[in-house]
């Protein structure tokens, strides 16, 4: 039975749960880690990932602690964090 | 030599070539439309007048070169029946006439976005005589699966690789030779910025579109098992397909699951003709991975050849650098020494600069206070005096604090440092088996508890959902940390880092206790899992960090200026009235009510009591009210004061209890109005009360008897 594509193993990497690094990703898969980074660009595309927003995001403006609330938007580039979706789940055990 | 084409008065040629049929078209119209382009593709390739299409994903710089070769010939104008921008233009050089397409920006040719839909179409229906594909050499991987897709069809395809600049700056050497010969397309070296390499590019399109360049490409191969469906697929598609549209790129199209495909195939066979295809593929629903998977491994296969160490400068250092600061056990270290680094430095630095502020900001209000209240009424200059300038203005003698606070806060986050403390808490929360989504919106509480309650959204499952949010104002928030930070130096001198960075572990491992707890208990959540890229370190950005640490403090000061100016007010209030000195009024009597349950925790004085109950307001009330109660004259005497009032063990009890007392207001409204009733909010505030007062209790009677 082969192992599949990239894709399937990068999904199947993931299906175990908890949190992982694109370079942990990339080490396992024995690949770069721009090509991870473009698969799992790819990925949420097509809706096996969903890209989760860090901070407030946008919820600031229905807040009625925006005037007392000591949290402003983040810094720099927050750092990238997508989550498996359920087709995502479904695709990886199969 | 074809006859050169040339267009009447040199303007460019009318736009038959933008009639695209709708999308909604039926097949008749389509067969039509379809029928009257091929027309015109023959006729115009007659006429010598060649069509060459732009493509490339957005922010290649593709825009630039063909702003480049059309120049003022451009229009710009909408693709007919859609919001997305079409520019068309021509290119004059030596005679040659040749209209330029820029087709919308796109990551591949699927049917998920508008954009894409619009490029392929084009590239069907149309059929440009090349097709031009920019690409950013600096991000090949994610570049090329465009190019991969773009080989599944039969348009001649010249790469321009741009940006050469930018990835030599990132250390990323490509071999445009090397990349010509593994993708057997003609790969010609571009920085549009500079108008470099952009004729040679143009040149090498006309020739492909001419047929007087070599085109042999190097295709994605299909996997072995899917060549057979295809063929399959093929057969029973064959002669049926739409004019235009080649038919293995149907049946690739058709097994990847493209949506609008198949329904245009749906449509276009009968319903006896469409049942094996729809049969065949409901057999391999998942093939669109293998497909493009295959694509991936193919781009792999490309890079690998072609580029030369993708790895220098910046990533290397941010890889050695995680090697240790993403390690289970000495990226924990690290994030603790980080903890005890920030509190050291607030208090070398901070702690003394506000000490002196308070001595001497403080005392010139006195003074001023004394001069221009002279004649006002008692009550008015001890209003001024206890309530405003000893309560709130003691808060605000705290701005250095909390200016180095946030200016750590800030240097970590801009560096890049924070991503990999979410990610060790992450791996740590994850080996006491806990992890997933539900722990996520806590890592915002240490800003403040309101976020990480309104993070909770992301949360589908309720229950989860609300297990979160009972956690997150257990979450050591900067409001608190500032009052230990005023007050762990007052109460244990030397040791104030030590004691903070312990109390702040405690406080860790508290909440991962309550985490455990609620696990075992409730909700076996779905084992998420996340993917995270981290970005690279790099060097942090003052500016950044100062609109960072601006926008903290000023936030604060406006809390300081509204709840905790008011609270400073009602404190000074109450308990002056109904006069005959602090011991005899209404506070008094209430915060002396307590006291039997405050000397279970060595709190025996009403005026801690009192405090900590301000604290609902505002963290930040601690210190006001204690000001306003205590009436000291700065900063370090009333510190001074509020030691000699407890017994050490106690001082040590009302650091634990105020770190895990109840939700301030802002929190708990935040809770009533993510559950939708006070009800939860209720139950945190009782929560955390008896976590709060318990933990007070436990420290107090184990830390006396240990003396």
């Amino acid at each position: 039975m082969s192992e599949g594509s990239l894709l399937q193993q990068l999904l199947r990497l993931m299906s175990g749960g908890g949190l992982h690094t694109i370079d942990e990703a990339a080490r396992r898969l024995k690949v770069s880690e721009s090509l991870v980074a473009a698969m799992v660009d790819n990925l949420e595309r097509a809706g096996y990932l969903v890209g989760m927003q860090g901070g407030c995001g946008t919820a600031c403006s229905g807040c009625g602690a925006a005037a007392v609330c000591g949290v402003s938007a983040p810094t720099s580039a927050p750092a990238r964090l997508l989550a498996l979706t359920a087709k995502g789940r479904l695709a990886a055990a199969s | 030599m074809t006859a050169s084409c040339h267009s009447p008065a040199g303007a460019p040629r009318p736009s038959r070539r933008n009639l695209l049929p709708g999308r909604d078209a039926q097949v008749d119209h389509a067969e039509a439309e379809g029928a009257s382009a091929l027309a015109a593709t023959i006729s115009d390739k007659e006429a010598g007048c060649q069509t060459i299409a732009l493509i490339g994903q957005p922010n290649v710089g593709k825009s630039t070169v063909f702003n480049l070769l059309t120049g003022l010939s451009q229009h710009v104008g909408n693709w007919p029946g859609k919001t997305v921008e079409q520019k068309i233009g021509t290119y004059r050089h030596e005679g040659f006439v040749v209209n330029l397409v820029d087709l919308p920006g796109t990551y591949s040719l699927t049917a998920n976005s508008e954009e894409e839909r619009i490029a392929r179409d084009y590239l069907i229906q149309e059929r440009p005589d090349a097709v031009i594909a920019v690409v950013n050499a600096a991000q090949l991987e994610r570049n090329l699966y465009l190019v991969a897709e773009l080989l599944s069809l039969p348009q001649p395809v010249v790469l321009g690789l741009n940006m050469l600049d930018v990835a030599q700056q990132h250390g990323t050497h490509v071999e445009p030779r090397v990349l010509e010969a593994a993708l057997g397309v003609p790969v010609v070296s571009l920085v549009a910025t500079k108008n470099q390499g952009v004729k040679q590019l143009m040149d090498k399109a006309i020739a492909l579109s001419e047929g007087s360049a070599t085109w042999a490409p190097n295709r994605p191969a299909i996997r072995p098992e899917h060549a057979p469906i295809l063929q399959a697929l093929q057969a029973l598609i064959a002669g049926h397909t739409p004019p235009g549209y080649p038919e293995d790129w149907i049946a690739l199209k058709l097994l990847e699951g493209d949506s609008e495909i198949t329904a245009l195939m749906q449509a276009t066979l009968s319903s006896d003709a469409w049942q094996p295809v729809h049969d065949l593929l409901a057999q391999h629903e998942d093939a669109y991975l293998d497909i493009a998977g295959g694509r991936y491994e193919w781009i792999e296969r490309m890079v690998r050849a072609a580029v030369d160490q993708p790895r220098a400068g910046a990533i290397s250092v941010t890889d050695r650098l995680d090697r240790f600061a993403t390690h289970p056990l000495w990226g924990l270290a690290a994030l603790l020494a980080m903890f005890g680094l920030v509190f050291w430095l607030t208090y070398a630095v901070a702690t003394p600069l506000a000490n002196w502020l308070s001595g001497v900001v403080l005392g010139a209000l006195d003074s001023l206070a004394a001069v221009a209240l002279g004649g006002a009424p008692p009550w008015l200059f001890a209003l001024v005096s206890n309530g405003l300038i000893h309560g709130v203005g003691t808060v605000f003698t705290f701005l250095p604090i909390l200016i180095v606070f946030f200016a750590m806060l800030g240097l970590l986050e801009d560096v890049g440092y924070l991503a990999r403390a979410a990610y060790v808490t992450d791996r740590f929360m994850h080996l006491m088996g806990l992890h997933g989504k539900s722990f996520m919106p806590l890592f915002l509480g240490f800003g403040c508890n309101v976020p990480a309650v309104l993070g909770s959204r992301i949360i589908e499952e309720r229950r989860a959902r609300l297990l979160t949010i009972l956690m997150a104002p257990l979450v050591p928030c900067t409001a608190r940390l500032a009052v230990i930070a005023f007050l762990a130096p007052a109460f244990f001198g030397p040791s104030a880092a030590l004691v903070s960075w312990g109390l702040v572990v405690a406080n860790v491992l508290v909440l991962a206790a309550a985490g455990i707890a609620t696990n075992r208990f409730a909700f076996h959540s779905a084992h998420t899992a996340f993917i995270m890229e981290m970005p690279l370190y790099h060097v942090p950005n003052a500016r950044t960090v100062g609109l960072y640490v601006w926008n903290n403090t000023l936030s604060f000061v406006r809390r300081a200026g509204s709840l905790i100016l008011i609270a400073s007010v009602a404190v000074w209030a109450l308990s002056s009235f109904p006069g005959g000195g602090i011991d005899r009024s209404v506070l008094s009597y209430l915060g002396r009510g307590l006291e039997p349950l405050g000397r279970l925790m060595g709190l025996g004085d009403w005026r801690m009591i009192v405090a900590l109950l301000t604290s609902f307001f505002a963290k930040e009330n601690v210190i006001a009210t204690l000001g306003v109660l205590f009436g000291a004259q700065s900063t370090t005497v009333l510190a001074q004061q509020v030691s000699l009032a407890l017994a050490p063990a106690a001082r040590l009890a009302f650091l634990v209890v105020t770190m895990l007392f109840i939700p301030c207001l802002a929190t708990t409204a935040a809770i009533k109005q993510e559950t939708g009733t006070w009800r939860w909010a209720a139950f945190s505030i009782g929560l955390l009360l008896a976590i709060s007062v318990g933990a007070g209790i436990l420290v107090f009677q184990v830390a006396r008897l240990i003396g």
